[in-house]
């Protein structure tokens, strides 16, 4: 790897993980769903830089729009969600912290141990790519793309009764409210 | 893991048009800042109505159908982002493609259907 893909490399880097950190320690919940955007624009220069073009695009279209939408959407929804004396942390942050760090030394040491196949293939550009894309969701993969399309219907209905489950004058939303945001941390 | 430099790749049109971007809003903000006259009043510091005075919090509930509407979208905008690959796929495997598709994309109208025949999509 040479330097300037070292530097594109630790700056994307540095882009996805800040915000993260500022998404789990932000005392306002909005502004942690704000700080979502930068992280997954972090995500989607990485598979820019790998040159998984429809990944980077997809990236784009999914989750720094869709997803990030509903997210802000379902926050929207919450009660008391603007509550910034609130922390963030509660006494089981050093367990966290440890386990965390446990993980992390965990997988990085299988990242550096295992023999991974390294090619020396420049990337194909991305046509060609996503046609491959294409040829292996159709017929390799065509029951798990059919289910993808299932688990969208499941995802569909569940929120269609969720908001118009009551059909009174007076809807009552602290329980969807709860429920939405459930959902929405999920996604 | 096989990252390339900027210089090498098609990216560098976007990480140009980005900076770009971000340094035009930056540079505008920073000269409105330097060359405005600083004369505050209370009634400038309120929160711009149209001209009305603002009552109550910003911060309120939003109705549950914004929710709803947005999960409509992420559905078939995750639905879109699958035609790609196989609008690309679809001219070498055929007709077999094209029934695929079609079932895939009969599974989510269903719900669009069933969306519309339970009044999700009236405002109310």
């Amino acid at each position: 790897m040479d330097t300037a893909s070292l530097l594109v490399f630790i700056s994307l880097g540095v882009l996805t993980l800040v915000p993260a950190l500022f998404v789990v320690n932000s005392r306002s919940i909005v502004h942690a769903g704000f700080w979502l955007l930068p992280c997954f624009l972090g995500v989607a220069g990485l598979y820019a830089a790998l040159e998984a073009h429809f990944f980077f695009v997809t990236q784009l279209l999914i989750y720094a729009g869709a997803i990030l939408v509903l997210v802000l959407f379902a926050l929207m929804l919450t009660r008391n969600a603007m509550n910034p004396t609130e922390s963030q942390s509660n006494r089981l942050k050093p367990v966290a912290a440890l386990v965390c760090t446990a993980f992390a030394a965990g997988s990085t040491f299988i990242l550096v141990k295992h023999p991974w196949a390294i090619t020396t293939d420049t990337p194909k550009p991305a046509g060609v790519q996503t046609e491959a894309l294409g040829n292996a969701l159709i017929q390799n993969y065509a029951v798990p793309f059919e289910v993808a399309s299932l688990l969208l219907l499941a995802a569909l209905i569940g929120a269609i009764v969720l908001a118009k489950s009551d059909r009174g004058p007076v809807p009552e939303p602290a329980p969807l409210a709860d429920l939405t945001s459930g959902t929405a941390g999920g996604e | 893991m096989p990252v390339t430099a900027p210089s090498s790749s098609e990216y560098l049109p976007i990480i140009v048009f980005t900076l770009v971007g971000i340094g035009f809003v930056g540079a505008t903000l920073l000269f409105s800042r330097l060359i405005q006259p600083h004369a505050p009043s209370k009634a400038k510091n309120s929160t711009y109505e149209c001209g009305v005075a603002p009552t109550g919090n910003a911060w309120q509930q939003f109705n549950p159908h914004y929710y709803l509407f947005a999960l409509l979208f992420v559905v078939f905008d995750v639905e879109a982002a699958f035609l790609y690959p196989w609008a690309l796929a679809y001219r070498r495997v055929g007709m077999y493609a094209v029934g695929e598709m079609i079932l895939f994309v009969v599974l989510l109208g269903a719900g669009l259907v069933y969306a519309w025949r339970r009044g999700a999509l009236e405002w109310e």
